[in-house]
């Protein structure tokens, strides 16, 4: 990897930009959908077909507040390798049962992918390919070596983070 | 051993630091959880409602039209959905035209090619008196048009306006206008305030109507709502 490159991937502000654009759309979504009647979004999921009636409602409902959440828990840096942990696996949880009603030819009218605040892709193959950048990126920030800039997360652990730095390393020696 | 004594008054401190940052941590957390759900709860109980929203220009219905009970419908002429509700609706009108008003409103959705252009053509034929019945006609012939050319399809639906008995040089005029469009784009914007995202979708008084089948949910719904309004 060049020096540039290393410099772009490892960049603070540019890993800051990724968490906050995810979890700004995960909120969206998420908000979106929670505002709404729940019983449009079950009504969304049982054209997938995957669930037992009776199990729609609580997973249904489960899923848009843990979208609100961690979406805003990314957005602001809190919790932050977890929630981008549970962000990706919401991301691949979403890109497979999409797939699945793609291979199994159930037409999908309106998938459930977005919410009403903001339009990302209509169609399966949009929505897949909006997940997969997402989802790439947030591999990206996960493994990336610097931490994402202006993290809630760092603000409150104030200097007490330089503290548990040096312990850490004086640990590791 | 002063220098291991320092050690661990670090480590010690290091603890310290951690639980007061993880108790920090849990605190914020907690309130933007709170400020969450009051911003959910502010919008929900803040939106403008199906019985309570205004129309800026006037929209097709068909029913009574100073009935108590008002059923809006949220279409999409290039949906396979909606083209599959429309006899349950055409019956709809049948046995409670008399005493429930229907508002038809279009949500040209953005994944269908023509689906605007037949809203357009749609409010066109409002115009003239036959917007029911030209409903109708679009979503049994779906099939002939949605996958044409924007030129062909218009094309199409002026046709299906002719055989109906609209004047043509009108519904010409009224398709170019640029004001037509934008009555399509108000009903768009009114589905999305009331929080519509899929189509067809029904409001019963304030009610969003989600359960299917329609036929049968559709019906309990204006029952309830004709009782509660005696």
């Amino acid at each position: 990897m060049t020096h540039f490159a290393r410099l772009l991937f490892d960049n603070p502000w540019t890993l800051f930009l990724i968490r906050v654009l995810n979890g700004g759309i995960f909120f969206l979504f998420g908000l979106g959908k929670a505002v709404q009647p729940h019983q449009q979004f079950y009504e969304v999921m049982k054209v997938y077909d995957i669930l037992p009636q009776q199990f729609i409602p609580p997973v249904g409902s489960t899923l848009i507040y843990v979208d609100v959440i961690i979406g805003i828990f990314l957005f602001l840096g809190l919790f932050t390798r977890f929630s981008a942990w549970v962000v990706s696996g919401l991301l691949v949880f979403y890109m497979v049962i999409i797939s699945q009603a793609v291979l199994r030819g159930i037409p999908l009218e309106n998938c459930g992918c977005s919410g009403g605040y903001i339009e990302l892709g209509t169609t399966p193959a949009q929505v897949l390919t909006r997940d997969l950048i997402m989802l790439a990126s947030m591999l990206w920030f996960l493994f990336a070596k610097s931490r994402s800039a202006l993290r809630l997360d760092a603000w409150v652990a104030g200097s007490d983070e330089d503290v548990l730095e040096i312990t850490a390393t004086e640990d590791e020696e | 051993m002063s220098q291991k004594t320092a050690k661990e008054q670090r480590k010690a401190n290091a603890g310290n630091a951690q639980r007061s940052a993880a108790l920090k941590k849990y605190g914020i957390a907690v309130v933007v959880v709170l400020a969450v759900v009051g911003l959910i709860a502010a919008i929900v109980m803040t939106r403008e409602t199906a019985g309570s929203i205004s129309d800026k220009t006037p929209d097709p219905t068909a029913g009574k039209a100073d009935a108590a009970v008002v059923v809006r419908v949220y279409e999409d002429f290039q949906c396979p959905a909606c083209a599959g509700v429309q006899p349950v609706v055409e019956d709809l009108i049948k046995e409670y035209g008399d005493r429930v008003k229907f508002i038809f409103n279009d949500f040209p959705l953005p994944q269908h090619k023509n689906a605007t252009t037949a809203a357009v053509a749609a409010q066109c034929v409002f115009d003239q008196g036959k917007y029911v019945e030209y409903a109708g006609v679009l979503f049994s012939k779906q099939a002939e048009w949605e996958l044409l050319s924007t030129e062909k399809a218009q094309d199409k639906l002026r046709g299906y306006a002719q055989d109906l008995g609209v004047d043509v040089n009108k519904f010409n005029e009224c398709v170019a206008d640029s004001a037509t469009a934008d009555r399509v784009t108000e009903d768009l914007e009114e589905g999305r305030t009331l929080g519509v995202n899929s189509t067809p979708s029904f409001f019963v008084g304030d009610k969003k109507v989600t359960e299917t089948p329609f036929s049968a949910s559709l019906k309990n719904e204006i029952d309830a709502a004709l009782k509660a309004a005696q």
